[in-house]
């Protein structure tokens, strides 16, 4: 099969891209593209087209995924044609060129129903491979089995493969490893196992050590029993001990309260609560006296101070008069400086004043006023002014702008007069040069092509004549050679020679046999010789002409074809004269139609193809004429426009300057004023008005201060006459204000004193009452007491409360002795401790009490303790045994080693077995092809080395492996490991090239796509590449994918078997 | 309506097996899973009030030592007499080989029947009747069912047998009986235990099994639990079954037809991972991932199952509490063999070799000697699994050459020059 034709309509950076591979042979076809021209982009669509696109593609950047679409033509062998197209689909991606479905098994039967990833492998090759296959051949260290193997398979890291069996294989498992992950796993399990043993409860452990401490316990209660009785023996005796000095003690108790005898017993406290009764009566008496004594003062006191004055009913009103003091003075002091003010801002005004009018007087300035009112009109003018003069400027400038252009295109006029004038053929008006009617270039064209027809003619008919001419002279010259060589005997002439003979034998005839005279004919026939002679010599010479004849009948047949070939010439030249006749004629009518085309314009035409250039230049020229009179009128209608302009804006300005007048009559000026002087001269206007405002304001602020300070006067002198200071009248305000200030406060304090007085006197009164009365119910509990306690006398009662308190005294260490004997007793009653205390030996007491003790602490006590420790042992024991999972989770962790092992085992026996068939089947493949494919690749190799390694073989290596060494042309050979790398990837190319040409012999040739191999290629071995790749597209197609202009330039220089074309992208 | 509860083939503490530990792979799910489930029984018929709980055996599994896990049991016992339910428990071939089921003292709810001739419980106050023998012997190969006691017609009787009744694959036959001889004895309720399966045996009378409580390896795949029987007037009325497993067990078919690149298989992949835990409620899910059907990315696959091994174990446990058990690469090429390899090609001889080659045990080991060291390293447990490591069984061999054959073609073609 190949690939005839590829069409990128749709992919990557082409749209309806088609590369045409037609060769007639299958041919070596170069793809060249820079980077990025596409030349990846052109591979990948290449095997779409084949094999359908990827799922992800990098070629969708211009045209959308669904829009991917290639298509292509192959050629079977046989001669089928296939032409369909592919576009990215999951299904139905495969399309007849009508856009129908197409069975992939039909596409598929043209690809041999290769595999895409086969297909890849044995008829793909790229610069990756190549190296990579280079590389495993010195990782194979040459072996040739492994070489065979991989270039065959299209394999080019088959050591790699080989290597990644074993690798895995290895480092899952090795006997003496311990890294591996199935040993480790394995160390893992044994470990696990361990451990699963020592965490095993066993069902017989358990149950011993429930006994044994079911045993324990039992003890344990009967010790405690023990204990628990001795114990309390123990402390019943050393109870009675304590006991026994108490007992003594609560009989002497007993004796001594018994020895006091029957007395009244008054309240405790009944002594302290008279002392304290006493003690507030004489403090109340004390503040009775006190207060006596200061009603007394207070009455001399208020008697000693003045009567009630007038001024007080006054007060108010004397204070506000002080607080309108303060606004008085301020008025006062701010009264000077406003004064200050009001003179400065009227000599301001009248300054400003003087700018406007110098002429005026401060007091006239009113009359200003109604030109202010006309501030903004005025303003507006002034600004009207600027315009108006802007427009007289713009009008004028335009003016001269026109007549700028107007020069400009003067100029442009007379270039069009000179370039019209070079022109030449027609001279006239530039006007006239655009009226001119010319005929059409269509038709000027029409004339040049039949022109060049009846030129090319009248060339075709004289190169005709011309070689007739040639073959006349020819055949002439060859007519003269045969006839200089000798004469040459015609059958004319034997015809006539002979018709002379029978001429003389009629005569001699007649003569002989009739007897007729024919002297006279005799004489004529021969006048030389009688008619016997003249007829024997016509006889001789008919025979040597018919003699002559037959020997030179070579020469007499080229004489008579160069004759005739002459003959035919000249009827040959005589119609090719009549040729070269109609040929002019139709040249004089064509020129005489061609002047009648100008006619109309009066110009004397040159030849066509002339005329063509010339009016394309005659018309490029009424162009620029047809822009220099549009361009004219512009500049014509600009100038007007600027003039109308002109004109209009000097009459506004009229206009304006007579309303400026009026306006400004108002400020009485006899002189013009300029808009520009205009806003200075109203501002200043308005200066003037406002100061004189601000002053005549200040003038007001100041009238009222001094009607403030009268009214003010005039209240102090009534109030003064009120308050009986008559005699103060004529003093300053200030002074006497403050007087009155001073009177009113000595009259205030007089007043409060008097009130103070009155209030203290009514308290102490209030007080003296009270005191009196409580006195009163003092002595009352006083003498209530003493009823009390049956005294007659305040002096009796302590003495009756002293005995009291012994009493009571004794009363209570009675009942803390009884307190401390209950205590000690712990629930046995004092009358039963008694009753023991009169049977018991006291000196024998502390010696059984501590024999007890003993007992207790060193025998009872640490057996108990040894019993619970172990109990606590034993318990602690079982508590461990609790039903934990513990041993569970260790067999959960085992069933998971477990299945890693299986896991990795079974992975170890699918790695070992695949690697051992493996090598197996690349054994028996080197077996088979060995020799056949050797030979062919030695032939490549030597090729592609150029010499430099003129054959491949088999050796053998140190292990009594096979392997493959070059031969140099000195026979000494050459391990893979001793080659260049780049040898080396000739070496696997030569093996792949090898299987190529060896499988074509089976195989229905597919095309073989290279895809930039030459990368690392030097030039020359390079230019040897590409000639084998040329001898094999004799027979295989081939297409090679570059970068590289470079392969492109040497491979136009290949000669090899097959054909080779370069396509460019 | 009274109900009770039947439940057997607890194997208590019996750990599940297959399941690899992997980074990331959630041992906490997997973890005293029988134990859980076990628990979840427990809470069951405290939950639902049941008259009493059968087991018909297998409480532990019989070479399992550990005597906590007895503790266990014992102390889920005493749980039960809090809550006033009776247990009644016949011993199974596990249980007869058990140290640990000798040695129970049980508390005096639970009662276990004799293992010497046939026993009967009556419970009067329920009008039911209980009869049931336990296995004295592992191989218990006599009919026990045969010897039971003809049903007492004033109770509700039910049988209480370890059996595998007429036999069931997978199950060694053991107390071997027909259905004929069940229905002899004229119960109302056939309690049995041993088959792992949940099977209705019948319907009159009923004879069930409740199949095993937990699975625990891919074999024991689906729901797992107990049978809720409620009985009125002297009759079933309703054999429920109760989902109490803490972990579930799937097989995982997964059709890869036509998926070209890692995107779509992953799609399929976590389409039906996505299925089998919507069945499994909130249950953590174990699983084996059986990848199948003719597509075009079976090279790929084959050429490195680690990496899809890793990759498709990350995707599962980025669905959910799963557990990825192993995945089988059971993909087709879309082409034919024949025309992958093409003709006179290295990779066609390969192809005729390996499809040439007669392999099992014997040729294997005589090919690779080298695999009888490792062999002899392994564990005997993996010798003696239901699945054995290197068995003779034809089907195993000719699985490997299969596999090995999908490797090296794999491989190769992956490795091609075009690739």
């Amino acid at each position: 099969m190949r690939i005839t034709r590829l069409e990128l309509k749709a992919f990557g950076p082409f749209t309806d891209r088609v590369l045409t591979f037609a060769a007639k042979d299958p041919g070596l076809h170069i793809l060249f593209g820079a980077n990025e021209a596409g030349k990846s982009s052109s591979l990948r669509a290449l095997k779409a087209l084949l094999f359908g696109f990827p799922e992800r593609t990098p070629d969708n950047f211009l045209h959308a995924s669904d829009q991917l679409l290639v298509s292509g033509c192959l050629q079977a062998e046989d001669g089928r044609e296939l032409a369909f197209m592919r576009r990215k689909k999951r299904k139905a991606d495969l399309l007849d060129l009508s856009g129908n479905a197409l069975d992939p098994s039909i596409l598929a039967s043209f690809l041999n129903n290769i595999d895409p990833g086969l297909f890849a492998a044995l008829y793909g090759i790229d610069h990756e491979a190549l190296i990579r296959g280079g590389e495993d051949i010195l990782a194979q260290k040459g072996e040739v089995g492994q070489a065979l193997f991989a270039a065959g398979a299209g394999i080019s890291s088959l050591q790699k493969i080989l290597s990644s069996l074993d690798d895995e294989a290895d480092s899952l498992f090795r006997a003496r490893g311990t890294k591996q992950e199935i040993n480790v796993a394995l160390a893992r399990h044994r470990d696990l196992h361990k451990e699963l043993k020592a965490t095993s409860l066993s069902s017989r452990e358990w149950r011993e050590l429930q006994t044994a401490r079911d045993d324990l316990e039992q003890t344990l209660l009967q010790v405690e029993a023990e204990r628990n009785l001795k114990d309390r023996t123990r402390r019943q005796k050393e109870r009675l001990r304590h006991a026994m000095p108490y007992l003594g003690q609560r009989r002497t108790l007993k004796t001594q309260i018994d020895g006091l005898g029957q007395f009244f017993l008054a309240p405790e406290d009944v002594y302290t609560r008279w002392q304290g009764l006493d003690q507030e009566a004489r403090a109340m008496r004390t503040q009775l006296e006190r207060a006596g004594l200061r009603l007394t003062e207070l009455e001399a006191l208020a008697s000693a101070l003045p009567a009630q004055q007038p001024v007080l009913g006054e007060a108010e009103a004397i204070e506000d008069l002080l607080q309108k003091l303060g606004a008085f003075r301020k008025g006062m002091q701010d009264r000077l400086g406003l004064e200050g003010q009001r003179n400065s801002l009227r000599a301001e005004a009248a300054l400003l004043l003087g700018q406007v009018r110098p002429d005026l007087a401060l007091a006239e300035v009113d009359l200003l006023r109604p030109v202010l009112a006309k501030r903004r009109v005025i303003q507006q003018m002034a600004g009207q002014y600027e315009a108006l003069q802007q427009r007289m400027s713009m009008a004028g400038q335009q003016g001269l702008e026109a007549k700028q252009q107007q020069k400009t295109l003067d100029e442009a006029r007379r270039g069009c007069l000179i370039d019209l004038h070079r022109l030449s053929l027609w001279q006239g008006e530039l006007s006239r040069a655009v009226m001119l009617p010319l005929p059409l270039p269509e038709t000027v064209r029409g004339f040049v092509s039949a022109w060049e027809e009846l030129l090319e003619q009248g060339r075709a008919v004289k190169q005709e004549r011309d070689e007739i001419q040639k073959g006349r002279e020819e055949a002439f010259a060859a007519l003269q050679k045969i006839v200089s060589s000798g004469e040459v005997p015609t059958e004319t002439e034997l015809f006539s020679v002979r018709e002379r003979r029978d001429q003389g034998w009629r005569l001699l005839r007649r003569q002989w046999l009739e007897h007729a005279d024919v002297a006279v004919e005799a004489r004529a026939y021969d006048p030389g010789l009688d008619l016997p002679d003249a007829y024997e010599k016509s006889v001789g010479h008919a025979d040597v002409v018919a003699d002559r004849l037959r020997r030179d009948a070579d020469r007499v047949a080229l004489f008579a074809a160069r004759q005739a070939d002459l003959e035919r010439l000249d009827n040959t030249l005589g119609k090719v004269e009549g040729k070269a006749g109609e040929q002019e004629q139709a040249m004089d009518k064509l020129l005489g139609q061609w002047q009648a085309l100008w006619q109309p314009c009066g110009i004397e035409p040159l030849s066509p193809k002339e005329m063509l250039y010339w009016q394309n230049s005659f018309e490029q020229l009424r162009f620029r004429i047809d822009e220099l009179h549009r361009k004219e009128r512009e500049v014509q209608a600009k100038e007007n426009r600027a003039a109308e302009e002109l004109s209009a804006a000097e009459e506004a300005l009229g206009q304006w300057q007579r309303q400026w007048h009026i306006a400004l009559t108002g400020l009485g000026l006899d002189r013009e004023i300029l808009p520009i002087e205009v806003p200075d001269l109203l501002d200043t206007l308005e200066s003037c008005f406002s100061k004189i405002k601000e002053a005549e304001d200040l003038r007001m602020r100041i009238e009222g201060i001094d009607r403030d300070a009268a009214q003010l006067a005039d209240a102090v002198q009534a109030m003064l006459v009120r308050v009986g200071l008559d005699g103060l009248a004529g003093q300053p305000l200030d002074q006497s204000l403050i007087m009155l200030q001073g009177l009113l406060t000595r009259a205030r304090q007089d007043r409060t004193l008097q009130e103070r007085y009155d209030k203290e006197e009514k308290d102490l009164r209030q007080e003296i009452r009270l005191a009196e009365a409580t006195l009163g119910r003092l002595n009352d509990r006083m003498n209530s007491l003493l009823a009390q306690a049956q005294c007659a006398f305040p002096e009796e009662l302590a003495e009756t409360v002293a005995k009291g308190k012994e009493l009571r005294g004794m009363q209570e260490r009675l009942r803390e002795t009884e307190e401390t004997l209950a205590r000690i007793g712990e629930g046995t009653s004092i009358t039963e401790l008694e009753r023991v205390a009169e049977a018991v030996d006291n000196d024998a007491l502390p010696g059984e009490i501590d024999s007890l003790a003993r007992e207790i602490k060193e025998e009872l006590d640490p057996g108990i303790k040894r019993l619970s420790q172990k109990i606590g042992e034993h318990s602690a024991e079982l508590q461990r045994m609790d039903g934990s999972a513990k041993a569970a989770r260790i067999a959960e962790a085992l069933a998971q080693v477990l299945a890693r092992i299986r896991r990795l085992s079974e992975q170890y026996v699918r790695l070992k077995l695949a690697a051992k068939i493996l090598r197996e089947e690349i054994e028996h493949y080197r077996a088979v092809h060995q020799d056949p494919i050797l030979q062919l690749a030695s032939g490549f190799f030597s090729q592609l080395t150029l010499g430099s390694l003129t054959e491949l073989r088999t050796d053998v290596d140190d292990q009594g492996q096979p392997i493959l060494v070059g031969v140099r042309p000195d026979r000494a050979r050459v391990t893979v490991a001793g080659m260049s790398s780049g040898t080396r990837d000739q070496l696997y190319l030569s093996l792949r090239l090898a299987t190529l040409a060896w499988r074509l012999r089976t195989n229905e040739p597919l095309p073989f796509i290279v895809d930039d191999i030459l990368i690392n290629f030097d030039d020359d071995r390079s230019r040897a590449t590409l000639k084998v790749l040329a001898d094999l597209a004799a027979s295989n197609q081939v297409l090679l994918f570059t970068h590289h202009r470079q392969i492109v330039n040497e491979a136009r220089a290949i000669e090899g078997l097959g054909s080779v074309h370069i396509y460019e992208l | 309506m009274p109900r009770f509860l039947h439940a057997a083939d607890i194997h208590l503490d019996s750990p599940l097996k297959g399941l690899e530990a992997y980074e990331d792979a959630p041992l906490g799910a997997i973890r005293g899973a029988t134990r859980r489930a076990f628990d979840n029984l427990i809470d069951k018929a405290i939950e639902e009030e049941v008259c009493f709980l059968l087991l018909a055996g297998d409480l532990f599994d019989g070479d399992w030592k550990d005597y906590n896990t007895g503790l266990f049991f014992m102390d889920r016992m005493s749980r039960l007499r809090k809550h006033n339910i009776p247990v009644f428990i016949v011993s199974g071939n596990h249980d007869a080989a058990s140290q640990i089921t000798k040695a129970m003292p049980l508390p005096d709810n639970v009662t276990v029947f004799s293992t010497r001739q046939p026993e009967t419980v009556r419970l009067d106050a329920l009008g039911v009747a209980i009869h049931g023998q336990g296995y004295a012997l592992r191989t218990e190969n006599s009919n026990l069912a045969a010897r039971f006691p003809l049903a007492d017609p004033r109770y509700f009787n039910i049988g209480l047998l370890h059996t595998s009744l007429n036999g069931r694959p997978g199950h060694e036959p053991y107390a071997p009986c027909s259905f004929e001889d069940l229905r002899a004895r004229g119960y109302d309720y056939w309690a049995l235990g041993h088959v792992h399966q949940r099977e209705i045996v019948a319907e009159t009378p009923w004879v069930v099994f409740p199949g095993n409580l937990q699975g625990r390896c891919i074999r024991e795949t689906g729901a797992k639990g107990a049978s809720l029987v409620t009985f009125d007037e002297g009759r079933v009325r309703e054999v429920e079954h109760c989902e109490l497993d803490v972990l579930r067990w799937a097989l995982v078919q997964t059709d890869l037809s036509d998926c070209a690149g890692a995107e779509s298989v992953f799609a399929r992949v976590r389409q039906a991972i996505g299925r089998r835990i919507d069945a499994a409620g909130d249950r953590p899910l174990a699983l084996r991932l059986i990848l199948g059907g003719a597509c075009p990315i079976h090279n790929e696959l084959h050429a490195s199952t680690r990496k899809w091994n890793e990759e498709l174990r990350g995707l599962a446990m980025g669905l959910g509490e799963v557990w990825v058990e192993k995945i089988l690469f059971r993909t087709r090429p879309c082409l034919a063999l024949d025309d992958i390899v093409g003709q006179d090609t290295p990779l066609a001889g390969l192809l005729r070799a390996m499809e040439g080659l007669a392999l099992d045990r014997g040729r294997f080991l005589e090919l690779l000697p080298e695999v009888e060291t490792l062999q002899s390293r392994l564990p005997p447990e993996l010798f003696m699994e239901d699945e054995p490591f290197l068995p003779e069984a034809p089907e195993f061999w000719e699985g490997l050459r299969q596999e090995v054959q999908e490797l090296l073609i794999a491989k190769l073609l992956q490795h091609g020059d075009g690739s």
